[in-house]
């Protein structure tokens, strides 16, 4: 169980930061989506943390000027984001793919129309 | 076999106003219901014979031993939803050039000087453009001029129309010209050649003089309400009142004025008002410290027009809110609207298209917008360059469309009002640099949300006269003629 005492960022030093995420809750996808929306200021570094959790590791670039824990927080809300947008693919991805399929059969048989109105 | 009573199937829902609950299912059905029964529902207790059991089933919420039936039914109703996805491209605007007269406030695409001709559509270009319209495999196209003024080119406006009626006398589709017109600058000759052709004049009001003038300015300083007017006049005079609609764009400076506004509306003779909240592009983005405000000041505005746009109809003079027409008839027909700017998935390029004066194709006007801006990303290919299905099949639609289908959108998924709802991924990538975006405080979903919200109270409220109001205008009827009193 998390200490809420303790925040949302585990460990925290100059200019770098680490998290730590269930594997239960968050795949090893929306993790690196959410880690690569961060790489123009920070280096990461993502790696298992024992069995069922895996540590994202935050440092700021030399020439960044931003405020590392922020980019932490950020990072918790964005890693969410993309675990939602991927249980929505595997959800109703099939449904989106019938629907993008119907909207572009118009032009995929262009000659239909014209057979029809002959 | 189940062992439950009946079965559920798959909806939506939200506590309303601390009254209950709103239920929505993925047909478009919706249903309110207290909590007392929303639990007995769930714990399959509601009584078979109850209102609410009979309500539910017949809007397909509960199914009986008729599954299957339910089902079919429920993916007829869905499919008839999705009937606009049919057609593909009918909306196809032209962006005649970049000139114009007026230097507004909030101009959305940048417009450029009157003498700057370099931005001009050319003939030759106008008709490649006409020529790739006339490839989409829509029956109906709607052709919009658009500009800056697209009268400041007025040679391009009747070369392609000349051009297209000509190319549809063996392509034999449903053909609609309009012209987007701030109108100052309209004379008798191009009115004569607008009525012959059966054009449809859409201009822009945004109030009394002093609100209209403070937003809509001319470049050459004087009033663009007084020059508006007395073209408006001519215009209504020759074409009829009907032929002639107009926008409005809400700004700061329009806050607290809406009833003076509507007032203006009716007594210029315009049988609607569209309430249009100001776009982050162009000029609007640079002047949003003056002309931008919370969406929730919109939403406010919106409800204070509604009520008083519904009590003018209950006092005999029929004036309609053209937005709220749209969304209930989503919510109370099921029936599709095809509005481009309101779909899932978008109707960016599969059901509109805009085309730069020199060739270029967007799937948006906010995305050309965009590109004016300097960032060319949605532009999907050049008439010249490119063929049809370059730019209509290209990866950029594509994944425009995939990208905007709200099933799988964070937050609209599950949203209760997603049926009725749409994608805008344009903003969203203007707004998040991303097309699926972020709803939450987004001012897209504030605006939505709020006006389904308020919209839903009127609907559970059910009073009699509002709601022969709003049948009125779903149908295109008198209040009279759809009251049951």
């Amino acid at each position: 169980m998390r200490d809420l005492a303790k925040g949302i960022v585990l460990e925290q030093a100059d200019g770098r930061m680490a998290l730590i995420l269930a594997n239960e809750i968050y795949q090893k996808e929306a993790v690196l989506q959410a880690a690569y929306k961060f790489i123009d200021v920070c280096h990461i570094l993502i790696e298992p943390n024992g069995d069922n959790h895996v540590g994202v590791y935050f440092q700021l670039k030399p020439a960044a000027r931003a405020d590392i824990e922020m980019i932490a927080l950020e990072f918790c809300n964005e890693v969410l984001d993309q675990q939602v947008r991927s249980d929505l693919e595997r959800s109703y991805g099939p449904l989106r793919d019938m629907i993008v399929r119907q909207a572009f059969a118009p032009v995929s048989k262009p000659t239909s129309m014209l057979e029809n109105k002959d | 076999m189940s062992a439950q009573p009946y079965t559920i199937l798959p909806f939506w829902f939200k506590r309303y106003h601390g009254a209950g609950l709103l239920m929505v299912n993925e047909c478009g059905e919706y249903h309110f219901i207290d909590y007392a029964d929303f639990d007995a529902l769930i714990s399959y207790k509601l009584p078979a014979k109850s209102t609410n059991m009979l309500d539910l089933k017949s809007k397909h919420f509960v199914s009986g031993q008729d599954i299957d039936q339910t089902i079919e039914m429920t993916a007829t109703k869905h499919r008839t939803r999705k009937m606009f996805l049919n057609n593909f491209t009918s909306l196809h605007m032209m962006v005649i050039t970049l000139r114009c007269n007026h230097r507004c406030e909030y101009c959305q695409v940048s417009c450029e000087d009157q003498d700057a001709h370099k931005y001009d559509m050319s003939s030759a270009v106008a008709k490649k453009v006409v020529d790739c319209i006339f490839q989409s495999p829509a029956p109906a196209i709607k052709i919009e001029f658009q500009g800056g003024e697209p009268l400041l080119n007025w040679s391009a406006i009747t070369t392609t129309v000349e051009y297209a009626e000509t190319i549809n006398k063996t392509a034999g589709k449903y053909l609609e010209f309009v012209i987007c017109t701030n109108l100052t600058l309209i004379n008798s000759d191009q009115l004569d050649f607008i009525k012959s052709h059966g054009i449809s004049i859409s201009t822009s009001l945004d109030g009394p003089q002093g609100l209209h003038d403070s937003n809509r300015k001319l470049r050459i300083g004087e009033s663009s309400y007084l020059a508006f007017l007395d073209k408006l006049k001519m215009t209504q005079e020759v074409l009829g009142a009907d032929r002639v609609n107009a926008l409005m764009t809400f700004t700061s400076n329009s806050i607290g004025r809406v009833t003076d506004i509507i007032d203006e509306y009716v007594r210029l003779g315009f049988s609607g008002l569209f309430l249009r909240s100001i776009n982050p592009y162009g000029f609007a983005a640079k002047n949003v410290a003056s002309l931008g405000y919370p969406m929730s000041e919109f939403v406010s505005a919106y409800r204070e027009a509604l009520h008083y746009i519904v009590k003018l109809n209950l006092e005999g003079t029929r004036f309609i809110e053209y937005y709220t027409t749209l969304l209930l008839t989503r919510i109370l027909t099921p029936f599709p609207t095809g509005f481009v700017d309101l779909q899932s998935p978008s109707g960016a390029g599969i059901a509109g298209a805009i085309y730069d004066y020199n060739g270029d194709v967007y799937p948006a006007d906010e995305a050309r917008m965009l590109s004016r801006m300097g960032d060319s990303k949605f532009l999907m290919g050049n008439v010249f360059n490119n063929t049809y299905h370059d730019i209509f099949m290209g990866d950029i639609i594509q994944d425009l469309v995939k990208k905007s289908c709200l099933e799988i959108m964070p937050g609209c998924s599950s949203c209760v009002y997603r049926p009725y709802c749409g994608a805008d991924p344009v903003r969203n990538y203007l707004e998040y640099k991303d097309a699926v975006g972020k709803r939450p405080g987004s001012p897209s979903c504030i605006k939505h949300t709020g006006i389904f919200d308020l919209l839903f109270g009127q609907l559970r409220q059910n009073d009699q006269p509002t709601m022969d109001v709003f049948w009125a205008w779903i149908t295109n009827r008198e209040v009279g003629e759809v009251s049951l009193a």
